[in-house]
């Protein structure tokens, strides 16, 4: 799973953060959304120490990504969560909107489930 | 056919879709690490060592990656054994030491005042480290003992406190299960896997 992954090809297109000629967009820049990706595997490294295994008795050492199409050290079954939390930072930024305030939160309990951890851990929410 | 550990990891992520493959494989060497300490029923006969004439000391050649907890059974045999593949002389337990750290077997009396090939056979009581390439395990052993092993591992599993599938009811069912198995194990291999009645031999002073 790449940045690209998670930011290009899911998260931009629920934040409808794509142009329809397929040009890159753009409200949020990848630098920004890649730091909250980072953040989002981060927190996952940090509850889910079994996502870090690469074998049996064999541990990778966390590291942020830098680029958009670097890999990302957490494995693909944490791609949607991950979505989930890259978009609620996102709209957390617009939560000047009611609407978007409540997506983010919605966004937060989805990466929350999907990826195991408790909400309390995640910052309860947007 | 199961032929390592990581053939029991699709039947337990049914029961803990949240645990990693490589997790579940984790707590399964863990298990059978355990399992095999606590019911010492892991066993393999070494190969067959020349004998030395009046020497006491031989250095046994412990399996690669097991820890040899210690010696379930010392055989002289005669040449005549050897030629007629009999089982020799089970040693008395009290006429040898065995040093674990150094895997010398020391006899207080040199068995052997002759050189006979094959003479002497010694099987260990063996436990694999807990990181063990387990494809090293003899698995007719543990599909015997697997069901009992995979309760030790979820046993391991739900008792973690951190984890999302913690459970203490759980882990209670699956230690219950696993302590079953050892006390099995352990009754196996008292009784050499017959229906005799278990008998407490107490080890001889000299």
């Amino acid at each position: 799973m790449t940045g690209n992954d998670v930011i290009s090809s899911r998260a931009r297109p629920i934040l409808a953060d794509v142009y329809a000629d397929g040009d890159a967009a753009q409200r949020w820049s990848d630098t920004l959304l890649i730091t909250w990706l980072n953040e989002g595997t981060r927190l996952i490294a940090e509850k889910r120490p079994e996502s870090l295994l690469t074998a049996a008795y064999t541990m990778a050492t966390y590291a942020d990504i830098a680029g958009i199409g670097d890999t990302v050290i957490v494995p693909d079954k944490y791609r949607d969560a991950l979505t989930d939390f890259v978009c609620s930072r996102a709209l957390d930024q617009d939560s000047q909107d009611e609407r978007d305030l409540e997506r983010a939160k919605g966004y937060m309990k989805n990466f929350a489930s999907k990826a195991g951890i408790s909400l309390a851990l995640t910052g309860g929410g947007a | 056919m199961i032929t390592a550990y990581t053939g029991f990891v699709p039947s337990m992520a049914v029961r803990l879709p949240d645990c990693s493959p490589d997790m579940l494989q984790q707590a399964l060497w863990l298990a059978g690490r355990d399992f095999c300490l606590e019911s010492e029923s892991y066993l393999q006969e070494l190969t067959a060592i020349d004998s030395v004439a009046d020497q006491k000391e031989y250095t046994l050649t412990i399996p690669d990656d097991f820890d040899a907890l210690r010696v379930f059974e010392v055989r002289v045999l005669s040449e005549y054994d050897v030629t007629n593949s009999l089982k020799g002389v089970v040693q008395d337990a009290s006429k040898y030491d065995f040093h674990v750290k150094t895997g010398v077997l020391e006899f207080f009396v040199a068995p052997f005042q002759e050189i006979i090939t094959g003479g002497l056979v010694v099987e260990l009581v063996l436990a694999p480290y807990e990181d063990e390439n387990d494809t090293q395990l003899d698995f007719e052993w543990i599909r015997r003992w697997g069901t009992y092993i995979k309760a030790g591992a979820f046993e391991h599993l739900f008792s973690m406190p951190k984890a999302i599938w913690f459970s203490e009811k759980e882990e209670k069912k699956f230690r219950m299960k696993s302590r079953e198995g050892i006390a099995l194990a352990i009754r196996e291999v008292k009784t050499s896997g017959t229906t005799r009645p278990l008998r407490i031999n107490g080890r001889g002073w000299l």
